[in-house]
């Protein structure tokens, strides 16, 4: 059931459309995620639907309500703020009770939610301190639970884990999510890291200058990246991008860029002459010493990271980065044999689009 | 830097230092001398000053009427001013830096010297020659300037992000301004009762000029009374009317800074 829906939604800034015509549709309970690089509107997405800005054009709804020209008090949502912002002449409990207690919430009721909402959170006995005397990481947990206590249509949360260190980060990125599926709120959460992204999210949408590049499940964005740019935005390690074009030969279709060849695979999409893009990630580069391989290069630079190895190698011209998780007696300048599975290369047309 | 030039630097400094520390200890030594001058004089002490201030009805009736005044105008000001300095922070609107500008000029005219003759007339008109309102509003419009100004300072530099997450927690409008505006420009709040109050406290002019009843006046005025018949002043009578004349003063600094001397935006991480 489509929960948070976006149709033509259009906003602009002075004379800039900064989000020109989105269209959009968020499931109840899912964890959906707006992932991009600063400026590309994932955050005025996110404040679209708080109420915070209001669309210049089409329609927004929530829970099957239209809330286009509702203010945010009347939209019901809670959000979660990149710097939290906790009230500061405020303890605490009065911070995680502020929206109870507006909304004119029982006293006794306030006290039984904000204690549930507290411990399930652990953050129980800091109720009476100020937001200045907490850690960052306390801060953030009484801003989710802030959240919380609102039994609101859905959960907003715009960068809240950056500005916690990394080992804090990944312990708040698994809780989030914990709380989120015990409480089947839906939430929609930004973020320009797309490993926070790709861990969190039931569904992923990669934005790019106000527009969706690719909306799916993280594994379809890792997979099957749509474009260019969402192949080199996903990933922990950038891909290796060769540029060249398709030639057809003994009725198999091949990559080429100078040198360096590769089989396709069966691709309707490709006919012979166009200019290409190839991808591979460096994960999908399988090393191997043998003889069976299909390409073979020349070990530029190792790195050891301990679980894993990175290795530079040249082919036929070209640099490439591979990933090996397992151990190879690997030796800098001795050549090595590479082979990449078909299903492996992603290959985009001269706009940038993928062609299967 | 040598021991020499140090000591010349102290000698100085003691001498500039003597310049402000002596009227502060006339100030509070006088009003309790038995032979009060306007040279310091130090004999055992006596309440004998105050006794006589006392028996001035009108001294100390002006007591309440400058409480009246002050408090009456610093009310005025504090709530106009932070009203219109949030909206003029927050809104954006055509011409806003015309208006700032604007303010700027009015904050430094509207009580001075000059504008006395006009605000008479006005007042003549409206009839609030002789009556505390005239007084209230004339100190009130002459303030509201600076108060803006000052205060709009205050609301820039507090993050959006507060209000926000109240709009979105569910409050809007008054409630927003009270529980989350308000508290948050405490501190820009005291500012500009101090400043307000401190100066309306002692302003001569403006209560003097629209002020008749001599159960009106302020103090500012009051104190002009303390004179003999031949038109000498009464030194123990003035000196111990000017400490009493302080102490609201420094009673509303000590208060300042005792709730505001401490770090208060803690709550905002970035």
């Amino acid at each position: 059931m489509s929960w948070i829906v976006f149709e033509k939604v259009g906003k602009k800034f002075g004379s800039k459309w900064t989000i020109p015509e989105l269209n959009l549709s968020i499931a109840k309970g899912e964890f959906f995620t707006l992932l991009g690089p600063s400026g590309c509107g994932k955050t005025t997405t996110l404040r679209l639907i708080a109420g915070l800005e209001l669309a210049d054009q089409g329609k927004i709804s929530i829970a099957g309500k239209d809330v286009t020209k509702l203010d945010p008090p009347a939209r019901r949502i809670a959000m979660v703020f990149q710097n939290y912002a906790l009230y500061p002449h405020m303890t605490v409990f009065e911070n995680i009770s502020y929206p109870l207690r507006v909304r004119r919430v029982a006293r006794e009721d306030i006290g039984k939610r904000v204690k549930e909402s507290s411990g399930r959170l652990r953050i129980s006995h800091l109720l009476e301190r100020m937001p200045s005397q907490i850690s960052g990481g306390e801060q953030q947990r009484v801003a989710v639970c802030r959240a919380m206590v609102q039994e609101p249509n859905a959960f907003l949360f715009d960068e809240p884990l950056s500005n916690l260190d990394a080992r804090l980060r990944l312990e708040a990125r698994r809780f989030l999510r914990k709380i989120q599926k015990e409480l089947g709120v839906t939430a929609v959460y930004v973020t320009h890291d797309q490993a926070e992204a790709m861990a969190m999210s039931d569904r992923v949408a990669v934005m790019k200058q106000g527009r969706l590049a690719q909306v799916g499940t993280p594994e379809e964005i890792y997979h099957r990246p749509a474009d260019l740019f969402v192949a080199g935005f996903v990933g922990n390690f950038p891909m290796n991008f060769i540029e060249g074009e398709a030639v057809s030969r003994d009725s198999k279709m091949f990559f080429c860029a100078g040198d360096f060849e590769l089989e396709t695979g069966d691709r309707p999409g490709l006919k012979s002459g166009d200019k290409l893009t190839l991808a591979i990630r460096p994960e999908h580069i399988e090393l191997e010493p043998g003889a069976n391989a299909q390409l073979a290069g020349l070990i530029e630079d190792l790195e050891e990271l301990g679980s894993e190895q990175i290795i530079t190698v040249s082919v036929s011209g070209k640099t490439l980065l591979a990933r090996q998780t397992k151990k190879l007696e690997l030796k800098q300048q001795k050549s090595v044999g590479l082979k990449i599975p078909a299903a492996m290369l992603h290959i985009f047309d001269k706009e940038g689009k993928r062609i299967n | 830097m040598s021991k020499g030039q140090r000591s010349v630097i102290f000698i100085f400094l003691g001498l500039v230092s003597v310049g402000f520390v002596l009227p502060l200890l006339w100030l509070f030594l006088t009003p309790f001398s038995r032979a009060p001058s306007l040279g310091l004089t130090i004999t055992a002490p006596t309440l004998k000053n105050f006794h006589a201030l006392a028996q001035a009805r009108t001294a100390l009736l002006a007591f309440k009427n400058s409480l009246l005044i002050s408090i009456g105008s610093v009310a005025l000001v504090v709530i106009f001013a932070s009203l219109a300095s949030y909206a003029l922070s927050r809104s954006r609107f055509r011409g806003k830096q015309g208006l700032i500008t604007l303010l700027l000029i009015f904050s430094s005219v509207v009580t001075g010297v000059a504008a006395m003759v006009p605000i008479y007339a006005l007042c003549q008109k409206l009839r609030l020659i002789d009556s505390f309102a005239g007084v209230i509003l004339v100190f009130s419009a002459g303030f509201l300037p600076t108060a803006i100004f000052i205060l709009k300072d205050f609301i820039d530099r507090v993050p959006r992000a507060y209000e926000e997450a109240a709009l979105v927690d569910g409050s809007r409008g008054m409630d927003l301004y009270l529980r989350i505006v308000l508290p948050l420009i405490g501190p820009g709040l005291a500012v500009v009762a101090v400043l307000c109050f401190v100066n309306i406290w002692s302003n001569f002019l403006v209560p003097f000029v629209l002020l008749r009843s001599n159960s009106k006046i302020p103090i500012s005025v009051a104190i002009y009374q303390f004179f003999n018949e031949v038109g000498l002043p009464r030194i123990g009578l003035i000196s111990a009317y000017s400490l009493l004349y302080s102490l609201p003063v420094l009673a509303v600094y000590l208060w300042v800074s005792r709730k505001f001397g401490f770090g208060f935006f803690g709550g905002l991480k970035g």
